[in-house]
């Protein structure tokens, strides 16, 4: 193999075609990374070498890479360690990521809940969303939240799918899950309330007990 | 109200995301499907739950990678500047 002249390179693979094929089956996931490198990183920048740094690393390791199995859910997970080993902020996160942090299982988070009184918003309030109100919404929840839902709800993947991205059990990805929507909904909510009172569709005093009982779930 | 195999209390506060995901076994599935069937507010739970995952899909803005990226990672991969015979 010729010598790299330049010094970022991955080690050359030792057989062309595998190259070829790593670019063929890999480059098509480009922009689907991009989106999740973005969602993570929240600037385009660190979004572009995140992506980059996944690239690099997966082409290192194609021969490692087992033919059949999920080749875009392996590309998630290796950006999703990279993100984690060289961009997640090293300060203290926000309060709800020290939820997360334990894996409460699923079944423990419903028991929480259950005994709370949920007053159940209504459908027409959806109607007020606004498209800025859905990204606003998604890059207030923490990365733990953010993370699922992209991949769920964003991506498609399934639970055991995402499971195996962020190398958790599927207790967690359904816990995060539930509390990550559980959040967005309300924050969401609240950005549909404030467009409805705006509006004038509302009075002052009905908004505030409507947001008092959507917003009762915690 | 509801049917007695499941507990509105079960489904709205934990199937519903199950269900709505389609992660459950097809034996539970039916079930949810029957409950929501009979019980009009499930139904009206599932749907909203339906709306809001569906709004959040929809509208979360899904962007282009750049094109100088798509460029970049091309580049440093050594199979490219291998002459091809």
């Amino acid at each position: 193999m010729q010598a790299s002249t330049t010094t970022n390179s991955p080690e050359p693979a030792a057989d062309p075609q595998l190259g070829w094929d790593f670019e063929t089956a890999a480059l098509p996931f480009l922009d689907s990374l991009y989106n999740i490198a973005f969602r993570l990183a929240r600037n385009v920048e660190d979004a572009e070498d995140l992506v980059q740094e996944t690239y690099f690393k997966a082409y290192k390791h194609f021969d490692k890479f087992e033919a059949g199995t999920n080749l875009k859910a392996w590309l998630f997970r290796i950006l999703k360690n990279s993100f984690i080993n060289n961009y997640r902020k090293k300060q203290s996160q926000p309060p709800q990521s020290a939820f997360s942090e334990i894996e409460e299982s699923f079944e423990n988070l419903v028991k929480q809940d259950a005994g709370q009184k949920i007053k159940d918003p209504e459908q027409e309030i959806l109607d007020q969303v606004l498209d800025e109100d859905v990204q606003k919404a998604l890059n207030a929840l923490n990365e733990d939240y953010r993370m699922v839902i992209h991949l769920v709800d964003l991506e498609g993947f399934s639970y055991k799918e995402a499971a195996s991205i962020l190398e958790v059990p599927v207790g967690t990805v359904m816990s995060r899950l539930y509390r990550g929507r559980r959040l967005l909904e309300k924050v969401l909510l609240d950005y549909a309330q404030e467009h409805g009172y705006l509006k004038g569709s509302e009075q002052p005093s009905k908004m505030r007990s409507r947001g008092a009982a959507a917003g009762g779930s915690e | 109200m509801g049917c007695e195999s499941m507990g509105c209390k079960e489904f709205r506060e934990e199937l519903v995301f199950l269900y709505i995901d389609h992660e459950m076994g097809q034996e539970l599935l039916v079930a949810c499907k029957q409950h929501v069937s009979l019980c009009p507010n499930c139904a009206e739970k599932a749907q909203f739950v339906q709306r809001l995952l569906s709004l959040v899909r929809e509208r979360a803005r899904r962007r282009q990678a750049p094109r100088r990226l798509r460029a970049k990672i091309l580049s440093r991969m050594p199979h490219r500047r291998i002459p091809v015979r």
